[in-house]
């Protein structure tokens, strides 16, 4: 039996600028956040495919 | 299911996992669990393609915390993940470009702050074994993490070390002994942002630490440009070990990062360590009686010797701009 397909159950980090959380006593950085698909295999376990801005690119060509 | 026991004369957690006795072994290329599968597929990653997955391992070392079966004598424990480098099943981290190692830089900072925010993770283990000597199951390019209920020891160790120091002297043990080293005899490169060496005191024959120059805890908290740095350090380290050996050498790759359990750790100091288990091209270090019996490391060659092998490994790139895919 084929397992079915798992679509991103949602896509979080938007890629672009954003605020990275510090430890305590340093200051945030900026940082360039991946695209970060989530998906659940059939057993339940969660997949996270990370995209770069140019693989998300080169995919969606 | 996974189990942790304390030993008590140890001062050490031992996790059980009799499911792992009976994970993927050395599968061929065709049925390896780490390749795309395609929806539907039955590898692990049943995508069309993918620059770098992290999943649930499906042979995790520890577990969900067993205490609603009325268990309380440990602490819970977390989860165990697999991230995956690249597609390609005949890769290693070496052979990747510098922009996928600067993703994964980018999905280890992610990990790291996303498992540490749960209440139970005191520590976030990010690591790669490297090539069957050291043991891998699976010869697909990838790490794995573990989200430990508790600080394990060996950075448990440093840590408790670099508060003496901060108790004694006020500085930063890490900082200074990045200060002792740069410019010294065991120096492999310098960026000005990363930092290589083979430290004074290795127990491995090739040993190699990394630092950022600057006093960060963790990779959460490196800004963009030293993401990159640390990224082309890593491909370089990894490239001088391939190029002195001439194979595509296998290594423990080990991120010490700070503590996720709530406390403050100022005198935590993101870095990665590079155990090698080789000795020569044709020979291995082994962990034997007095390693493992007496906690005592023989090291067969000199530090400042393997550096300088390691730096003439890296060629004329060692001391100028960063590594580029």
């Amino acid at each position: 039996m084929k397992m079915p397909a798992p679509e991103p159950v949602r896509v979080t980090q938007a890629q672009g600028e954003a605020e990275t959380e510090a430890p305590p006593g340093e200051a945030p950085t900026p940082q360039t956040v991946p695209e970060r698909e989530e998906h659940e295999l059939p057993d339940g376990r969660y997949l996270l495919a990370y995209w770069s801005r140019r693989g998300r690119q080169d995919q969606d060509r | 299911m996974p189990e942790l026991r304390f030993n008590q004369l140890r001062d050490e957690w031992v996790a059980y996992s009799t499911v792992r006795n009976d994970r993927t072994f050395l599968p061929s290329g065709d049925s390896c669990p780490l390749c795309p599968s395609g929806p539907g597929g039955k590898s692990e990653v049943p995508l069309d393609d993918f620059e770098v997955v992290v999943f649930e391992n499906r042979f995790p070392a520890l577990g969900p915390d067993p205490d609603e079966h009325g268990r309380p004598l440990r602490p819970p424990s977390s989860g165990c993940e697999v991230v995956v480098y690249t597609p390609d099943h005949h890769a290693s981290l070496a052979d990747l470009p510098l922009e996928r190692v600067r993703l994964l830089v980018d999905v280890w900072a992610d990990r790291y702050l996303e498992l540490g925010r749960r209440p139970e993770v005191a520590y976030v283990y990010e690591f790669e074994n490297k090539g069957e000597v050291i043991g891998v199951t699976l010869h697909h390019p990838h790490g794995q993490i573990y989200a430990l209920p508790f600080v394990p020891p060996v950075p448990a160790t440093e840590l408790a070390q670099a508060a003496n120091y901060r108790q004694a002297t006020g500085g930063c043990l890490h900082c200074d002994l990045l200060i002792h080293e740069r410019g010294g005899r065991r120096l492999l490169f310098d960026t000005g942002s990363m930092a290589a060496f083979v430290p004074e005191a290795a127990r491995w024959p090739y040993e190699v630490h990394l630092y950022p120059a600057r006093h960060r805890t963790s990779l959460a908290a490196l800004d963009g440009a030293e993401r990159e740095e640390l990224a082309a350090a890593l491909l370089r380290v990894a490239r001088a070990y391939d190029r002195h050996f001439g194979f595509s050498t296998p290594y423990v790759m080990a991120i010490h990062q700070a503590p996720t359990d709530g406390a403050a750790w100022p005198d935590a100091h993101l870095h990665v360590e590079f155990y090698p288990p080789h000795r020569r091209p044709d020979r291995l270090k082994y962990l034997a009686g007095v390693e493992l019996g007496a906690g005592t490391f023989v090291n067969d060659t000199v530090p400042e010797q393997t550096a300088a092998e390691l730096r003439d490994a890296l060629g004329a790139e060692a001391m100028d701009s960063p590594a580029r895919g």
